[in-house]
């Protein structure tokens, strides 16, 4: 986790969390247009409530949890409209094992949001368990647990049982 | 301990959450099973999807997203300074018709202010308001006469 008591500007801020805060956006959402939405609300939440930052955990922390609610919030709001939100909408760059990142696309599609979020922090956000505990408000242990069966489930998704 | 039957254990020591006891003891009964390592190397190359899914999406340009970031600020703050602004003025409005003289006290009816009716701090301020405001009278027009008569002299 990257510490940082020290008041830090919303363009530095930016800089070093913006794309962070857009993929963790989008592991819950699974949708890129979403993602860059969520990214707007959060800095904008954060501009607007700067000043009740009391420095008890990092920006980091406080930035993702700014995040998760606006991401859930909005799968809430979707669910009592009775909408959707778009089905997964993103392009992959170019590179090797194009077709295995496809599958995994659609393995990550049969997950729910939470299962999503939990391996994309654990996997890809290099979240040890104690973070994902304080983003989630869980115990440590809980969060053990639901990490793998999240990535159980998503390995058997790909490979079978 | 039998990590054949218990996937948990075998993700525990894949996720480096095992103790070192413990660790030594999969270790060791992974070389000769091939089910557990086999399990351990599908966790391995999901791990590593997962990472490259996520560095190949491409999730556009953030500093374009910033720049209307910024915007959007302005315009949310916007609001907060109207409504400081709305509030300034109703409280100004409400100061005014809290205070504000009543009729016969505007009225220049300095005469039956002077007969004596004191009603307290507001009228005397209000007296002297309109004191002050004949001398202001008086002093205009004694300038006015003032200028009139140097211009007859000057006629002459």
């Amino acid at each position: 986790m990257i510490e940082s008591k020290e008041k830090q500007s919303v363009s530095q801020l930016f800089k070093s969390y913006s794309e962070d805060i857009r993929r963790y956006a989008f592991s819950i959402l699974g949708n890129s247009e979403d993602a860059g939405d969520v990214l707007q609300e959060v800095f904008l939440k954060y501009q607007i409530h700067e000043d009740s930052f009391n420095g008890n955990c990092s920006y980091k922390t406080w930035l993702f949890t700014i995040t998760r609610n606006t991401c859930y919030n909005r799968l809430r709001e979707a669910a009592r409209n009775n909408a959707r939100l778009e089905d997964v909408s993103f392009k992959l760059y170019d590179g090797e094992n194009l077709d295995d990142l496809i599958s995994l696309k659609e393995a990550l599609k049969q997950l729910d949001a939470t299962d999503n979020e939990i391996i994309f922090l654990r996997d890809y956000g290099r979240f040890t368990y104690n973070e994902i505990a304080e983003l989630l408000e869980l115990s440590v242990a809980n969060v053990k647990v639901k990490v793998f069966r999240a990535k159980k489930k998503l390995k058997n998704i790909l490979i079978g049982d | 301990m039998n990590s054949c039957d218990n996937e948990y254990i075998l993700f525990e020591y894949f996720e480096n959450e095992l103790p070192t006891s413990e660790r030594n003891e999969i270790e060791q009964h992974i070389k000769e099973c091939d089910s557990c390592r086999k399990t351990i190397e599908e966790y391995t190359s999901v791990k590593s999807s997962v990472i490259r899914f996520y560095d190949q999406v491409d999730l556009s340009q953030p500093e374009k997203v910033y720049k209307s970031a910024a915007v959007k600020t302005e315009y949310h703050r916007k609001p907060i300074g109207n409504y400081i602004i709305l509030a300034a003025f109703f409280i100004l409005s409400f100061a005014y018709v809290l205070f504000k003289p009543s009729d016969d006290k505007t009225s220049l009816n300095v005469e039956s202010d002077n007969a004596g009716h004191s009603q307290g701090i507001d009228d005397s301020r209000w007296h002297l308001d309109v004191t002050i405001l004949q001398n202001k009278i008086e002093s205009i027009r004694a300038e006015i006469e003032n200028i009139n008569n140097n211009k007859n002299v000057s006629e002459l």
